[in-house]
């Protein structure tokens, strides 16, 4: 089992360092408040190839789970990453059900966009079904890039729906989120699926949406990933750089504790998240083990946070520091539909 | 009536609905809503209501003080703010001449005066002595030169009371002195700074040749670091807000009850926990102020009192975001402070919910961070040092 990251691995990585690195005027903290899709900066992530990172080489792309969470990691201080998650479960659902492979080149090519949900993702979701007749009711209270996807994959338990979003039944409701972000609160009102947007039924789409939920797993676990690994970096700079009583406060035992567990959080964090990829790498979609490694990193991740601010002191206060951003986002990752606390339900429940 | 019953009858008859709302729903007060609550206290004659009956307090007891605390706060009462009566009142009272208490005693009991804090500095926070904001004496006054910094509300202030470096040569601790300055003096300037939620309350304050004059020196020169310790303990006696955190809790229950977790069991474990939290620190902070009544309490354990205080109040706080889940991620900062105040909006009190959730981040730095705390309690309760 190879663990490290392979050669092409590291040069993606690489590759989104220097981007994020380039526009960090834009992606910094303050670029959260960059609410609104830019599709010059699109355009140029889909030149990079970050998003054919999701795909596999016999569906025209060049990665799988391990290059998706390279890509989710290195862009996770930036806005980016929750605008790249809703894209890679599009990509990863229209891969396995072979559906409509014209689209699934245009969303590569970063000329479409498309957001994948999942039945988690809604409250009170609904499939009537009358005959051969079916109708869609629900809402998806927060839907990442909603404001700007064209379409809208929904991986059902046992149909695959490809929407159009603009179709009739289909309410938007763009709202400023916490972590500084649109989302869209989007509603289905009766919404008719009709025969030609089902792109797999039956146990084919039982496979996509495991494959969605193993793709939405990784991304989480990758972003917390990220994001702690900066915050975590930046804490450990400013103890050593920050002196009180005649000293570096990194000299004081009592910090250097909390930088150690710290430090261990995020290990651990990093092991979550790979074994959450490598589980999507195998399509080995057991909930537990996957609803563990979710709530497991996020919780780790708010540790980690938190403690980032409160080390920095005052300075931890701030907006002018990226560390108030990265909580607010980890707490979204954590309360969102689909997010740890869904996770942390199944774990609860008997069938979970 | 027990003055408990007194308290309680006066806040639910005076506290305004608009402001009451605000604060049970956590949302940014405004400088007008702290000032027309307190405007509300000066005319009851409450506002000040430790201090000695001479100086236009009411001489209440710590107990006293302690239940109109716990009484206002829990039923929605802003936090009264603490830079004039708790902090820079008593320091006058006991330190200052009788001009300087008869020039600015008024204005804090009549609350008119707004003060704010100007202790901390970029390069001195936890290790405050280090302070460099110079004041040099140039003939019946001192010249100010240097920054504070997070002084909050000072964009909201009149006067602040400033730690200073008047004797640079000696002991840190031996060259500071305690000064009052008017912040409409020329060479005074003061730039925001934005938090974590998204308000403005802290500031930076810059001093460029503020010329103060010499009679606004509280005490004797050099001697301002007695002035601030005893002002400090005074920050942190109030620090456990049993009322505040009670309030807190009310709500976490509330929306556990409209999410349907009542019966979740890790709410219910949470909130057991809590509770239990609760019930620690409210007896730790009777017992302490049994002990301070008797004259017996050693200064530390005012150091319990922050440390559980800030701590409990951040888990409510968080808890709640984490109970309203989804509901949770809507957050608008404009949205927030712009809107009129309808308490039927649910998706305000919701933002106000995060944006305290955000802000509790700060009581465990400030006021002496928790981690000093634990220094103090393993340095001078437990002989660690
Ligand atoms: C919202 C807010 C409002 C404030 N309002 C005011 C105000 O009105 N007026 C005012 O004067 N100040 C105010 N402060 C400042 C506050 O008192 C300081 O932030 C606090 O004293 C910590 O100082 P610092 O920020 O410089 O952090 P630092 O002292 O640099 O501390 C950084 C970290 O190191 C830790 N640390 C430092 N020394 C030690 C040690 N010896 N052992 C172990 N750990 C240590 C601290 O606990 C902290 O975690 C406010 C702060 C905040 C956040």
């Amino acid at each position: 089992m190879k663990l490290n990251l392979t050669d092409e691995q590291t040069m993606l990585a690489q590759s989104v360092a220097r981007l994020v690195a380039d526009n960090s005027d834009r992606t910094g903290p303050n670029g959260g408040a960059e609410a609104h899709h830019d599709p010059d900066g699109w355009r140029q992530i889909a030149e990079l190839g970050w998003l054919s990172a999701g795909v596999s080489e016999s569906a025209g792309g060049f990665g799988g789970s391990r290059e998706m969470a390279v890509v989710i990691e290195g862009a996770a201080s930036t806005p980016l990453a929750g605008r790249l998650t809703p894209v890679f479960m599009a990509l990863n659902m229209l891969e396995e059900s072979g559906g409509a492979p014209d689209l699934l080149a245009e969303i590569m090519a970063g000329q479409k966009l498309a957001c994948g949900l999942l039945p988690e993702m809604a409250s009170n979701l609904e499939v009537r079904r009358t005959g051969s007749d079916i109708r869609l009711s629900g809402r998806f209270p927060a839907v990442a890039m909603g404001d700007a996807a064209e379409v809208v994959v929904l991986a059902l338990d046992d149909i695959t729906v490809l929407i159009d979003a603009d179709a009739d039944g289909i309410g938007k409701h763009g709202f400023r989120a916490m972590d500084g972000t649109t989302q869209v609160d989007l509603a289905l009102s009766e919404m008719a699926v009709r025969p030609e947007m089902i792109l797999a039924s039956g146990d084919p789409a039982r496979t996509v949406q495991d494959r969605a939920r193993l793709c939405h797993a990784a991304t989480m676990t990758a972003e917390c990933t990220g994001l702690c690994k900066s915050l975590f970096d930046a804490t450990l700079t400013y103890v050593k750089q920050r002196e009180q009583f005649g000293q570096p406060i990194g000299r004081f035992q009592a910090l250097q504790h909390r930088l150690a567990d710290m430090f261990i959080a995020l290990e651990e964090i990093r092991s979550l998240a790979l074994a959450t990829a490598r589980a999507a790498e195998e399509g080995n979609a057991q909930s537990r083990p996957l609803s563990q490694a979710v709530t497991g990193s996020i919780d780790r991740a708010l540790h980690i946070a938190k403690e980032a601010i409160q080390l920095h002191g005052g300075v931890g206060m701030t907006d002018d520091l990226p560390l108030g951003a990265g909580l607010r986002r980890i707490k979204m990752l954590q309360v969102m539909l689909g997010g740890g606390e869904t996770h942390r339900q199944t774990l609860l429940s008997a069938s979970g | 009536m027990t003055f408990r019953q007194q308290v309680r009858a006066f806040t639910k008859e005076r506290l305004p609905a608009d402001i009451r709302d605000k604060v049970m729903s956590g949302r940014p007060l405004q400088r007008d809503d702290h000032m027309h609550w307190q405007d509300i206290l000066a005319a009851k004659g409450w506002i000040a209501g430790f201090w000695p009956k001479q100086f236009g307090g009411c001489d209440w007891s710590p107990a006293q003080s302690y239940i109109f605390q716990e009484e206002t706060t829990r039923a929605g009462a802003p936090w009264l703010l603490p830079f004039g009566v708790n902090y820079v009142g008593p320091v006058i009272y006991t330190y200052g001449s009788e001009e300087q208490k008869a020039r600015h005693l008024p204005g804090i009991v009549s609350n008119e005066v707004f003060w704010c804090q100007g202790y901390s500095e970029p390069g001195a926070g936890s290790d405050l002595a280090k302070l460099s904001t110079r004041a040099e004496r140039d003939g019946d006054s001192y010249v100010v030169n240097g920054a504070k910094i997070w002084t909050s509300m000072a964009h909201w202030a009149d006067w602040i009371f400033a730690l200073v470096r008047t004797d640079p040569k000696v002991k840190p601790q031996r060259g500071i002195s305690f000064l009052l300055i008017d912040l409409k003096s020329p060479g005074v300037s003061i730039r925001p700074i934005r938090s974590i939620e998204g308000a403005h309350h802290l500031n930076q304050v810059f001093f460029d040749n503020v010329r103060v004059p010499a009679e606004n020196l509280v005490g004797e020169e050099n001697a301002g670091w007695t002035y601030a310790k005893f002002l400090l303990g005074h920050e942190r006696v109030l620090s456990a807000e049993i009322g505040k955190a009670k309030r807190m809790l009310d709500r976490l229950r509330a929306v556990m009850a409209e999410r349907h977790l009542d019966e979740d069991p890790h709410f219910r474990t949470q909130l057991n926990k809590l509770e239990t939290d609760l019930l620690a620190l409210e007896w730790t902070t009777l017992r302490m102020l049994d002990a301070v009544m008797d004259g017996s309490a050693p200064g530390f354990e005012a150091s319990i009192l922050k440390l559980r205080g800030s701590t409990i109040v951040q888990s409510i706080a968080e808890c709640t975001v984490d109970a309203l889940g989804p509901q949770a991620i809507a957050y608008d900062v404009a949205r927030l402070e712009a809107e009129t105040n309808d308490p039927a909006a649910e998706a305000l009190r919701n933002m106000g919910i995060v944006s305290e959730f955000l802000f509790q981040r700060a009581p465990t730095i400030w006021g002496g961070s928790n981690e000093i705390q634990r220094n103090i309690i393993a340095k001078h309760a437990l002989g660690l040092g």
